[in-house]
């Protein structure tokens, strides 16, 4: 079986530099899907049930939808969506745009349950303690719930960005050039002679993301349970 | 300074409160005692809008209000104006000790911040906690939580302070400390309502007693008279059951 | 904008051939993962040796790389450097011979097992060491101790978790198309390639996947309830 250690370094290398493009995508993903992740969560949690209702559908559909299913309804639809309302050709646009906006859909429903539990976790007489002491319900929630909420969800965010970095991969069959697309082009270009090396490196670089965000969390689990206690 | 007016209040359909009124006067101590059930934290809570009264008027330093009816404005003036001990102290699990006894007057009171951090110290020192000032409230004891938990009531200067349960949540041991803390503030004149069963500690500080049954209030008066001469026969029986064999009541 | 009705209505009746396919899949790798989910779960609860160390490894890396990768590796790499290896070896087994339902089975049934496996692991962490020590005191082995009190209780206690992984599961098998199986989607592109209705094709596949993971929640949630009579979950 031919496999070069030489060559899987060589690859794992010339692969490096893509990262940017996953972490661009599961950053952005992140931080738009927060914001619309909180506003669901806002919804569900309030008394309209209209708006309740809006959010539990959307979180019931992009829960069950398969990611590849989403990104190429997305990439085939959007367009369409888009001439219709304008009315001009879109023409071709970069790949990434339709991976961020499928990434931000499906982690937008994972993070409005995430804000939702999280939410719930910070015990009721921490609001109590705010008002009584003539804190508006705004400060209360600004400087009291929101971070303890932020810090019980870290867990499940951890959790989430590793997701959001594994669904993401799918990309390159929209002809996205992260590290996974980037490893398809070296492969064709020479001819499967090294296939094995540059898909293990293909592993190897998502397999050391993975335990480095694993890490993180750890430690910042540490930090909140030493701040938090076992509240 | 304080009085509370035919408050009502039902959960679903268990009608709690059931026209309830209550005079404080400044520098009393009041405690207010009686079965669970009957009410009493829940008139507590009604006071500064934890819970929203159906029925009732509230009147603080001649400024009145409809209890259901209240504006925002109205609410606020009453919990700027109040503060509140809770039974699970509710510490801001966020903040440190000291950051937790400033939050209200920086905040809520626009303190610039040297003050609120000269008062706040000085009322950790009237708890005995001034060397825990950057500990978080994970890092202590539940008696020393309480204890922060009044520094906090304490800083912000109210009116008249609430106190729900303070001791029950604690460990017995830790008890003590908490309840001599109450008591210095009731010698040096606070005004404060105190729900609770301590009844050793309602005869040593208390100028009123009230019970309360079912949602009403039963009988009120000094101590001595409510421990010692009880008129109804519903506060005999309760004080036979949760009083030891002493020399409280024939 | 308009949506060719007529490619719906057509090709929708030609995808539910799909879902067979879609269900075998999900049954023989959900049966795969769940047995040995389960074991791996109580080798690592209980020691702490090489072996555990090894199962860490394997789900570490199964849970860390996405399983595009895993097929990637699996499905393409390894046959084409195999291939003339057992040439070069004199060995007469043609690695191109193996249907892609069972690269479908084995790989997903790899990433699986790790998934089952933490879920085990959550719910037996999550029942008192207590119980098996009473089960052995009143005489019961260790196999009929598991059988008996520790199972039924780890199966109660995943039950949330085992709804999430089985609409994981779901969501998984429409990435068998890149193993050559034709189940839902792989039906639905081909169609939608023919005539270029994309956008019609892959509204059927997201509306019958969907609809498949939330029957599967509604199970569950019924199930849940009845459970929850019998016991405080």
């Amino acid at each position: 079986m031919r496999f070069k250690l030489s060559t899987f370094f060589e690859y794992f290398v010339k692969l490096l530099p893509y990262l940017k493009v996953t972490f661009t995508y599961a950053g952005l993903s992140l931080l738009f899907g927060i914001f619309f992740g909180f506003l669901f969560a806002f919804f569900k949690l309030g008394k309209s049930r209209i708006l309740r209702g809006i959010a539990n559908v959307y979180t019931a559909v992009f829960r069950s939808i398969p990611p590849v299913v989403l990104l190429f309804l997305v990439y085939y639809g959007i367009p369409m969506v888009a001439e219709a309302v304008t009315g001009n050709n879109m023409g071709r646009k970069d790949p990434i745009l339709f991976v961020i906006i499928t990434v931000t859909l499906l982690a937008t429903a994972s993070l409005t349950e995430i804000m939702r539990s999280a939410y719930k976790s910070v015990d009721k007489g921490q609001y109590e303690a705010g008002v009584s002491i003539g804190l508006t319900d705004i400060q209360t929630f600004c400087r009291i719930i929101f971070p303890q909420a932020l810090l019980y969800a870290l867990p499940s965010l951890g959790n989430l960005v590793i997701y959001l970095i594994k669904e993401g991969s799918l990309g390159f069959t929209i002809g996205l050039v992260d590290i996974f697309g980037k490893a398809n082009t070296l492969n064709q270009n020479t001819y499967s002679n090294h296939i094995l090396e540059i898909y293990i490196a293909l592993a190897a670089i998502y397999w050391v993301v993975a335990i480095a965000s694993e890490k993180l969390l750890k430690f910042a689990e540490q930090r909140v349970k030493r701040e938090l206690g076992r509240t | 300074m304080l009085k509370l007016e035919n408050v009502h209040k039902a959960f679903g359909k268990n009608q709690i409160l059931k026209g309830v009124d209550i005079e404080v006067n400044k520098g009393d101590v009041i405690v207010i005692l009686g079965p669970s059930g009957s009410g009493k934290t829940t008139l507590l809570r009604s006071i500064n809008f934890l819970e929203k009264a159906d029925k009732g008027k509230l009147t603080l330093d001649n400024k009145t209000m409809d209890m259901h009816h209240s504006s925002r404005k109205d609410i606020s003036y009453v919990r700027k104006n109040t503060a509140f001990v809770f039974q699970n102290y509710c510490l801001f699990n966020n903040k440190t000790v000291l950051q937790n006894v400033t939050e209200g007057l920086i905040v809520a009171r626009k303190v610039p911040k040297k003050e609120a951090v000269d008062i706040a110290i000085s009322a950790l020192k009237k708890v005995g906690l001034e060397d825990k000032l950057d500990l978080y409230p994970a890092q202590l004891s539940g008696g020393m939580q309480q204890r922060v938990g009044i520094a906090r009531a304490v800083a912000v200067n109210p009116k008249v302070i609430l106190f729900d349960e303070p001791t029950s949540a604690l460990d017995p041991e830790l008890v003590g400390e908490v309840l001599s803390i109450i008591k210095k503030l009731a010698k040096e004149g606070t005004t404060m309502i105190v729900v609770t069963h301590e009844m050793s500690f309602a005869e040593d500080v208390a100028n009123k007693v009230i019970f309360m049954s079912d949602g009403v209030v039963v009988e009120q008066g000094s101590p001595k008279d409510i421990f010692y001469k009880p008129k109804e026969e519903r506060t005999r029986q309760f004080l036979k059951r949760i009083l030891p064999e002493s020399d409280y009541v024939i | 904008m308009s949506l060719n009705t007529e490619f719906i209505y057509n090709t929708f009746f030609l995808v539910l051939k799909g879902v067979p396919v879609t269900f075998k899949i999900v049954g023989v790798v959900l049966l795969i993962s769940l047995l040995f989910g389960f074991l791996f779960a109580v080798i690592r609860t209980n020691s702490n040796g090489i072996i555990s160390k090894i199962l860490g490894v394997y789900v570490s890396f199964a849970r860390g790389t996405p399983v595009m990768v895993q097929i990637y590796l699996i499905y393409t790499a390894l046959p084409t450097v195999l291939a003339p290896y057992f040439k070069e070896k004199g060995i007469g087994f043609d690695v191109y011979s193996i249907k892609g339902m069972t690269y479908a089975y084995f790989i997903f049934s790899f990433g699986m097992i790790p998934v089952m496996s933490e879920m085990f692991r959550g719910a037996l962490g999550a029942i008192d060491k207590g119980q098996l020590e009473a089960a052995k005191a009143i005489g019961l082995s260790v196999l009929q101790g598991y059988r008996r009190i520790i199972l039924p209780q780890a199966i109660v206690n995943s039950l949330p978790v085992l709804c999430t992984n089985i609409t994981g599961l779901v969501k998984l098998s429409s990435l068998a198309f890149a193993v050559s199986v034709f189940e839902i989607m792989g039906i639905a592109k081909t169609e939608g390639a023919k005539f270029t209705c994309y956008v019609e094709a892959y509204l059927i596949i997201a509306v019958l996947y969907v609809a498949i993971n939330l029957g599967i929640e509604v199970i569950f949630k019924v199930i849940e309830k009845r459970i929850r009579l019998y016991h405080p979950l």
